[in-house]
């Protein structure tokens, strides 16, 4: 059985829009004009158990209709969805206590009160056995390190404490699916780093199908293995990330570092850019030009001491998909 | 006298354009200040209703409590004077602004540091504020409140010399009500929290003031007390002499209207003064 | 059985985390409930002054005005303090926060309502009690009969507030609505409902049932008839019942994503 499986699904909304100037208002309330917008536009998608899978796409694309739609908030206006089996929107009660919903804006911590009493909470909550509850909330205070913290108030934690505490709650109830949005947002770079190892580990060791919605491209490639990219309502892209690297931007950055100094440097193709006398960067797109001539020219007249080739950044990729999708439609 | 009359002419026009595009910035102004307003008129509303209520229960209660009596007055008021009554005390209570909170938090942000820098005097422009607030909602209270009493128990009778004195003490009780108001706001020097005392000043205010029941109608004992303090004087006073036009006892609501005021004002500007100083002292 | 073992323990792990939060900030919660005993203690001062000057009032004494006063503030009390969230959520779902309840397998309404405690509502449920007791200083039974009757108007309450902040399924901005409705429900919940005739006693017993919790319950704890108790309790569960509904289908309106001026 799939974790999630979509077939075509849709979403309509009527919106209000409201008129400026003058009478405005009192006409909107009279006849208001509506505007028919399509959030979701026959999107279908497979996603086995145990993935790691980013949903990406610029505001407006859909993504947040599309989560809402897979964790029953939302009914389609047509299409057919399935998580873990069951409809989402049919079956609501039944699907809450298999998946895990980690939005943003609202923090599952009770504010006041230390992590502790929100993870006994979450306990009467998702109905968990107070005999495998204790063990499973010692695993996880173990691989979150959150035990220094577990009682003291959680207003009083760093953001990089807190959201460990927020992840591990998430995970209490073993959830088979789970969707999270922008679990690394405003955290340093260690702090960073820490989450996306363990969301990474809990997925290896109990299978949970992770579905990340971010627009920290370090999040996508550092958590995840397959990319889906919206926008418009439409699926744009659904590939593995080392592919969409590969394929969607023949470019290449060809890094040099020179033994001496070279203070003029010509090469056959390619954009250069020169941080130092030390060293050059030559980007080009390896569908036009041939990057093995290019580097042959470049070590034959210059002292190359190191040659690195790179793939453009995740974030240049995924901007270069949305461009490209904005102008398609 | 032609050239004379074209350049009359064009700086007429001229004046006239700039005049309507001036009327015209305001109407934009206007306008955007209708989404203000509307937020502003969604509360005007509300305690509008609130006022409705209050007064129509009050009317029922009080037309029950005459039936049984087979009075047509009670407490020198009849029925109608009684409902006109409730109406002139809670249009009062209702106009006053959350001001205890504002001096509070004022001196607890150290703002009031800043306001005491100024070339005018703090507690003079705080009064003029005030006022200026107080009598827009004095305003708008009687301005939805008379037509309700006017359709629970038509007009009364009123003698507008005793309403113009009426006004007076009104006049003299809100001078009174800023002096302790502000009084109490400025303990947040040394208080962790001023809302409690707030609190209890309104709630006294309002039973001790005669808002509901006018002070005759108290027990003998509480009334006597009462009629030292100055709470009748900020409700009761005024709403029964708009009323009843009784100028009885002008004489001695005058000379107690005067020297508590005194007394306020003395209180609070010593209040004010030791707070300067502990201003100054601890530098905010 | 164990459907609702499941639920009791679920409200019960929440009244103690609301109540651990009210009592983490132990000046203030004190400082709300004596303020809420001064704001209630004024009133009925007022009424004690009210009933020395005249003594009866269409067979009302001041002892059964007090009543009125004992069972609305100790009925509203419990049940605000226990359902916090009943009188403010119009805003949750006007913004959307209705997501984060729906996302989790415990019932929605019952989850929503109970988030929140209100720390002031203890002073009225004190007051309530207190004042019953030393007014009346009824014997076991009685005690037991005044917190039965006050428990259903508390229920009714409740109810009513739930159904009033509802109404933003449907209106959008409802707060305004919402909190007129529900400050009219608890201003005429403590004035005795027999001062009112003919459209505004019919309104007492239906649209703002404030009926059930001024006049009713002074009845009952007057003759002690077990009617009057049956009548409460039928009331308390027909509000109930259509808080739920009323709730139910605003909820369902929610999920077809017709807060069309909400959403986007």
């Amino acid at each position: 059985m799939r974790a999630i499986e979509v077939e075509n699904l849709r979403r309509d909304f009527r919106l209000r829009v409201p008129r400026t100037g003058g009478l405005g208002p009192f006409a909107d309330v009279v006849r208001p004009r509506i505007r028919a917008v399509t959030a979701v536009d026959g999107v279908s998608l497979a996603i086995d158990p145990g993935e790691l899978v980013a949903f990406l796409g610029p505001n407006g694309a859909g993504k947040s209709t599309t989560i809402k739609i897979l964790t029953g908030i939302l009914h389609p206006t047509s299409g057919r969805a399935e998580v873990l089996g069951l409809t989402p929107w049919r079956d609501r009660g039944r699907l809450a206590y298999r998946i895990a919903a980690v939005f943003g804006q609202r923090s599952q911590l009770w504010y006041h009160l230390p992590p502790r009493d929100t993870f006994d909470l979450l306990a009467r909550i998702y109905e968990l056995d107070p005999a495998r509850y204790r063990p499973r909330i010692s695993d996880l205070i173990a691989r979150f390190e959150i035990g220094p913290y577990l009682d003291t108030p959680v207003r009083r934690l760093s953001l990089g404490e807190r959201m460990r505490c927020e992840v591990a709650a998430a995970f209490l109830h073993r959830p088979e699916v789970i969707f999270l949005d922008e679990p690394t947002i405003g955290l340093d770079v260690i702090a960073r780093q820490r989450i996306r190892n363990l969301i990474r580990e809990v997925n290896r060791d109990e299978g949970t199908t992770v579905f990340l919605t971010s627009h920290d491209t370090g999040d996508v490639e550092h958590v995840c293995r397959r990319a889906i990219i919206v926008n418009h309502g439409r699926i744009v892209v659904d590939a593995p990330i080392a592919r969409l690297k590969r394929d969607a931007l023949q470019n290449r950055v060809i890094r040099l570092t020179f033994a001496t100094p070279v203070d003029d440097l010509t090469v056959l193709h390619g954009e250069v850019r020169r941080p130092d006398s030390y060293s050059a960067s030559i980007e080009l797109d390896v569908a036009r030009s041939p990057i093995d001539r290019t580097i042959a020219d470049v070590v034959t007249r210059y002292p190359v001491q190191d040659i690195a080739i790179e793939e453009p950044p995740l974030e240049r990729v995924i901007a270069a998909i949305y461009q490209r999708s904005r102008d398609a439609a | 006298m032609r050239a004379f009359d074209l350049v009359g002419a064009g700086t007429l026009v001229r004046s006239l354009a700039r005049w309507s595009r001036g009327v015209g910035k305001y109407g934009a102004i206007a306008r955007a200040s209708l989404a203000t307003q509307a937020v502003y008129l969604g509360e005007v509303a509300a305690r509008t209703l609130f006022l409705a209520m209050i007064l129509f229960i009050f009317l029922s209660l009080w037309q029950v409590t005459y039936a049984a009596l087979g009075a047509t007055a009670i407490a020198g008021l009849s029925l109608g004077q009684m409902v006109w009554y409730l109406l002139m005390t809670e249009v009062i209570v209702i106009s006053r602004p959350r001001f205890t909170r504002e001096i509070d938090a004022e001196v607890r942000s150290g703002d009031i540091a800043y306001q005491l820098t100024r070339p005018y005097s703090y507690v003079g422009y705080r009064l003029g504020h005030h006022l200026g607030d107080r009598l827009l909602r004095l305003g708008l209270g009687f301005a939805t409140g008379v037509p309700l009493a006017l359709l629970y128990v038509g007009p009364i009778a009123i003698d507008p010399v005793a309403a113009a004195i009426a006004l007076a003490v009104l006049a003299c009780g809100l001078l009174i009500d800023f002096a302790i108001s502000m009084a109490i706001g400025l303990c947040a020097f040394w208080v962790e929290d001023t809302a409690p005392f707030s609190l209890l000043y309104d709630r006294l205010l309002m039973l001790l003031g005669g808002l509901i029941l006018p002070i005759d109608l108290f027990p003998e004992l509480v009334a006597r007390v009462v009629a030292y303090l100055p709470f009748p004087l900020l409700l009761y006073a005024p709403a029964r002499l708009i009323v009843t036009g009784d100028l009885g006892s002008i004489g001695t609501m005058s000379v107690q209207l005067v020297v508590t005021a005194t007394v306020a004002l003395w209180v609070l500007g010593v209040l004010f003064a030791v707070a300067t100083r502990r201003l100054v002292a601890n530098g905010g | 059985m164990g459907r609702l073992r499941v639920e009791a323990e679920f409200l019960w792990a929440y009244f103690r985390a609301n109540l651990k939060i009210a009592l983490e900030y132990r000046v203030a919660f004190w400082a709300n409930v004596f303020a809420m005993l001064l704001n209630d203690l004024i009133w009925v001062t007022f009424w004690i002054f009210f009933f020395t000057r005249f003594p009866v009032v269409q067979g009302y004494d001041v002892r059964d005005i007090l009543t009125i006063w004992a069972v609305a503030a100790f009925g509203f009390g419990i049940g605000v303090a226990i359902f916090g969230n009943c009188h403010r959520f119009a805003p949750i779902i006007a913004e959307g926060r209705l997501d984060y309840y729906l996302t989790l397998p415990r019932p929605v309404l019952l989850h929503l309502l109970v988030s929140q405690m209100s720390v002031s509502a203890w002073g009225d449920a004190l007051f309530g009690l207190g004042l019953y007791l030393i007014v009346v200083q009824p014997s076991p039974p009685a005690l037991a009969g005044f917190i039965a009757v006050s428990l259903c108007a508390g229920a009714i309450i409740v109810a009513h507030a739930t159904i009033a902040c509802s109404l933003a399924f449907w209106l959008g901005q409802a707060e305004g609505v919402a909190g007129a409705i529900h400050d009219a429900m608890i201003l005429f919940s403590t004035y005795p409902t027999s001062l009112f005739g003919g459209i505004v006693r019919v309104v007492l017993f239906t649209a703002v049932p404030a009926g059930f919790v001024a006049y009713i319950p002074v009845r009952y704890l007057r003759e002690f008839a077990p009617w009057q108790l049956g009548v409460m309790i039928a009331a308390a569960a027909f509000y109930i019942a259509l808080a739920i509904i009323v709730f139910r289908q605003g909820l369902r309106r929610y999920e077809s994503g017709n807060l069309v001026s909400v959403r986007v």
